[in-house]
């Protein structure tokens, strides 16, 4: 078999297939051409290989021609459905190339014409053209372009050929155009046109685009930059605009104002030109850091040279100004003139200087504090308060450094005043030291806690001073109350009352008196008088140690040391241990004792103790304390005198009494010798005139007797005095009871016996006349007898009688009678008195005198011999 | 060696002109190299036509047969993908 065969069989058979293929491949338009063709090619290669078969088969050899002519068209038919293939592919391009252009020109947003160059005519347009302008793409191909624009818009052929001139030479923009649209709104657009051939034939390409928005925006940014100009040219601070080299692009009304130049001789020049040389280069280089780095600028403070040559300090806030790329084009500053806020900071920083050193100067703490609780300001004294600098305190709290207690106490009014925007004022206590602390709230404008300034003095001197007067007073208040109670020694000395008010005044734990005495033995000993305990504090007035002790007994130095009259004290802690032994077990940690000497002689001592707290006596106890032991010496001191005294003055009143007595008894021996005389003699008026005068010195020893049994020896009550005398001298007469009514008036009166001597003597002469002459046959009557003192001061003496009254030659009878001489005698000289007499009913005599108030030659009285020598003088 | 045979390599020489010229566009055509290798297979067996008249008759000749398989082979290859895919595509 022809090998051949099997390989022609294999081509066939892959003809077949093919022809399979294309059968179910469908015929689609774009291969259409190349499908047929193909068939054709399969059918020759087909015709080509059966040839050769039949040929090969012996079937037949006419077959060859087909072979050949068959084998012939198949590289034509290859070059054929290649070439229909390459032109669908080109076709298939076209068209997408055409559907992507027609895409884009209808999807553009902008309306795109196509105008006939030479008349203008609308060849094309686009979708957005439609919506832009109302009219479908039909209608808008029979317009024309003064159909779609506004009536003011010139348009014409002469325009149109002018356009299209332009357009070719590249010389015609994007240019603003008034359009109108089917609906006759009349709007502006952007129209930009080129030129372009299309099929040989000069189309004008234009894209139209709807500025309207645009335009409105435009017009407001006119609007604004007008505003904008405005509030530029209004502005009191300058504004400039310059490039990056510094050449003056524009500046505002103010900026020239400010440097005093025409804007036409600033702008186009160099900013520098305003500057002095020195700072030229220093801002020159400032901006151009700018330009390099573009950090955010900061405010330049220098000066400029205004046109007359002055300069002005400025203050120049720069900002960039960038183009569309974001490149610094220049710089738009704003210029301040601070000539007069320099002056005025200068004034500022004076005033703050001074003030700065004020507060430096003052001894008082002045902080300011922000509403967090942080310091801000501060002055030396505050820092040196702290024990700090100024830089270490500076945002740190000042409360911090008291104690917890004091930090939580000044926190808590911190805030209220941060609560209540009301100042406060306080004192406090940090440790040893105390503050009168004054918060003062500074507010902003909107009324909110800006800073707390706090003022705070140190008033630990005054404090102490305070509590040192006070502690003075209550010391000078207990030792006043306990000395006025020794002042008092009715019942001997009120130790204990003494020591109660010395206690609390003291402060101490415990205070008490221990005082000397002389033992059954006669040795010295010591006991403790008096104590007081304060609360809480064990008594050790019932310790048996503490009483009768030999001073022997007691600590050599304690006993040494009072003796010399010196005070022992101090801390226990630091005395020997025999002493520790003796006052531990009594609580006592520190002890205070005062020598109680009288006539330089250790006579006892005050001792205070303290055994509850930690401090020991200073100054003030110990003088307190030595002054109550002065006073309490003192009182025992006068006390002793006091009884001496007491003593003398009651063997004295004793004496006194006795002599009284004696003088009573005397005058009685010698009435009763002129009694037992009387009744010897036989002559009527001698023993008559005995009578009287026994009458008479029984009256004086009356006196004397009263002065005896009186409980005042100086003073007698004439009310018993003249009773009892009634009583003498009613009995010598022996006039019957009841016929003689007498009444004795003398509201308690008492008189000395310089007095009570010669007022009895008057009265028992009156009497003794009334008794005599004034009632005779019996007659009743009454005598009345009255003592009383005046409104003067004087004492009236009255005696009187309702009985027959005095006869009328009584001046003549009263010159020659004895009695009569002897009472006008007594109260002329004796008394210094008056007497006058009233006759009108019965008869009273007045005898009026001060009291005391006899010769000033007479001797004061001091008994019965002085009277007695008076009486005789004036009776010689 | 025939006449037409020799015709019909010069045809295929202007078409493999044609196809140099276009190779771009040639590339873009889908399956191009199924369709170019079957024509060069042809165009292979067209050449063994022709030197088979000149030496090695029987083997060029079996080599000329092979070739017009192959490119039938590729050919229907060729139509299997471009208008199977097509259909497909299509639908």
């Amino acid at each position: 078999m022809n090998p051949v065969l099997p390989i022609t069989i294999i081509s066939l058979l892959s003809i077949i297939a093919a022809l399979f293929a294309l059968w179910r491949g469908r015929i689609l338009k774009q291969h259409r051409e190349a499908w047929w063709i193909l068939l054709a090619l399969l059918i020759f290669d087909l015709f080509h290989d059966i040839s050769n078969i039949l040929e090969w088969s012996g079937i037949t050899d006419s077959l060859d021609s087909i072979e050949d002519y068959s084998g012939l068209m198949l590289p034509v038919l290859f070059f054929l459905i290649a070439y229909v293939l390459l032109r669908a592919q080109d076709r298939k391009a076209l068209q997408e190339s055409e559907a992507m252009y027609s895409a884009i020109f209808d999807g553009v947003n902008d309306a795109v014409f196509l105008h006939d160059a030479g008349t203008g005519c609308i060849v094309s347009v686009n979708r957005r053209t439609c919506d832009l302008y109302g009219y479908s793409r039909d209608e808008l191909s029979r317009l024309t372009v003064p159909d779609l624009s506004a009536s003011d818009q010139p348009f014409d052929q002469a325009f149109l050929k002018m356009g299209v001139q332009g357009v070719r030479e590249g010389a015609f923009p994007a240019t603003e155009w008034h359009a109108r649209d089917k609906s006759g709104r009349e709007f502006w657009v952007e129209i930009n046109p080129s030129m372009v051939v299309i099929g040989g034939r000069e189309l004008l390409l234009v894209s139209v685009r709807d500025i309207s928005v645009r335009k409105e925006a435009e017009l407001a940014l006119r609007m604004s930059e007008e505003k904008y100009r405005l509030v530029v040219e209004t502005m009191v601070t300058g504004v400039q605009e310059i490039d990056v080299s510094g050449k003056i692009l524009f500046v505002n009304s103010a900026f020239c104002r400010i440097v005093g130049y025409e804007r036409d001789e600033l702008v186009d020049t160099s900013m520098f030109d305003l500057l002095p040389s020195q700072e030229k280069e220093e801002l020159s280089a400032y901006l151009q850091y700018l330009v390099d780095e573009q950090p955010k600028p900061k405010p330049w403070f220098g000066t400029n040279l205004r046109k007359d040559g002055t300069s002005i300090s400025i203050q120049t806030d720069w900002d960039y100004k960038r183009n569309s790329h974001g490149d610094i084009t220049g710089f738009v500053s704003i210029l301040t003139d601070t000539t007069q806020r320099m002056k005025a900071e200068e004034v500022l920083r004076d005033s703050e200087e001074k003030a700065r050193v004020l507060l430096d100067a003052t001894t008082d703490m002045a902080m300011l504090i922000n509403p967090e609780g942080n310091l801000v300001a501060l002055n030396q004294a505050a820092a040196e308060g702290f024990n700090r600098t100024r830089a270490e305190l500076i945002g740190k709290c000042p409360f911090e450094f008291a104690s917890p207690e004091v930090t939580a106490s000044r926190w808590k009014v911190f805030r209220e005043i941060v609560a209540s925007r009301k100042p406060v004022r306080f004192e406090d206590r940090n440790e040893l030291k105390y503050f009168d602390n004054s918060m003062y709230p500074i507010l902003d404008e909107t009324g909110e806690v800006q800073m707390v300034a706090l003022f705070a003095k140190d008033i630990t001197e005054r404090i102490l001073a305070e509590s040192s007067s006070r502690r003075r007073e209550k010391y000078l208040s207990g030792l006043s109350e306990a000395t006025q109670e020794l002042l008092i020694l009715s019942e001997g000395i009120p130790f204990q009352k003494f020591i109660d008010l010395l206690g609390p005044a003291s402060k101490s734990s415990r205070a008490y008196i221990f005082l000397n005495h002389t033992g059954p033995d006669g040795s010295q000993m010591i006991s403790q008088m008096a104590e007081w305990c304060a609360e809480g504090v064990s008594s050790e007035i019932d310790n048996p140690h503490m009483q009768d002790i030999g001073i022997d007994r007691w600590p050599k130095r304690w006993i040494d040391t009072l003796m010399r009259g010196e005070m022992l004290k101090g801390d226990i802690a630091e005395f020997p241990l025999d002493e520790r032994e003796i006052l531990e077990p009594q609580s006592i940690r520190a002890i205070l004792m005062a020598p109680i000497i009288i006539n330089e002689g250790f006579t006892g001592f005050i001792g205070l103790d303290i055994c509850t707290d930690d401090r020991v006596h200073d100054d003030m106890d110990e003088t307190f304390l030595r002054t109550a032991s002065h006073d309490l010496a003192q009182a025992i001191r006068r006390s002793e005198s006091d009884r001496q005294v007491h003593a003398s003055l009651k063997e004295k009143e004793i004496l006194l009494r006795e002599v009284h007595h004696r003088v009573k008894n005397n005058l009685q021996v010698v009435t009763s010798l002129l009694s037992l005389q009387a009744r010897r003699i036989t002559d009527e008026r001698a023993r008559e005139a005995l009578t009287d005068s026994n009458r008479r010195i029984r009256a004086m020893a009356m006196v004397h007797e009263a002065l005896y049994n009186s409980s005042d020896l100086s003073h007698i009550s004439m009310g018993k005095y003249f009773t009892r005398l009634i009583e003498e001298i009613t009995s010598l007469h022996l006039r019957q009871e009841g016929t003689i009514t007498f009444d004795v008036i003398t509201d308690s009166l008492t008189l000395s016996i310089t007095d009570a001597i010669p007022v009895g003597l008057i009265v028992n002469e009156l009497l003794t006349n009334a008794l005599k002459h004034a009632f005779p046959d019996g007659r009743k009557g009454t005598i009345q007898i009255s003592l009383r003192k005046l409104e003067n001061d004087e004492i009236e003496l009255t005696v009187e009688d309702d009985g027959l009254g005095l006869p009328e030659d009584y001046e003549q009878i009263s010159a020659e009678t004895l009695g009569l001489q002897i009472v006008n005698s007594l109260v002329r000289i004796q008394l210094g008195g008056s007497i006058s007499i009233d006759r009108e009913s019965g008869t009273a005599f007045h005898i009026r005198f001060r009291s005391g108030s006899g010769p000033e030659d007479a001797p004061q009285s001091e008994g019965r011999p002085q009277d007695v020598k008076e009486v005789g003088r004036l009776l010689e | 060696m025939q006449a037409n045979e020799i015709i019909t390599l010069i045809l295929a020489m202007a078409v493999w002109a044609f196809l140099i010229i276009s190779r771009d566009k040639i590339r873009k055509l889908p399956a191009w190299k199924t369709f170019i290798a079957s024509f060069v297979v042809l165009s292979a067996g067209w050449i063994a036509t022709l030197a088979e008249g000149l030496f090695w008759h029987e083997a060029l000749n079996l080599i000329e047969h092979i070739c017009y398989a192959v490119s039938s082979i590729l050919l229907a290859v060729w139509c299997w993908r471009i208008f199977t895919r097509s259909s497909e595509a299509a639908e």
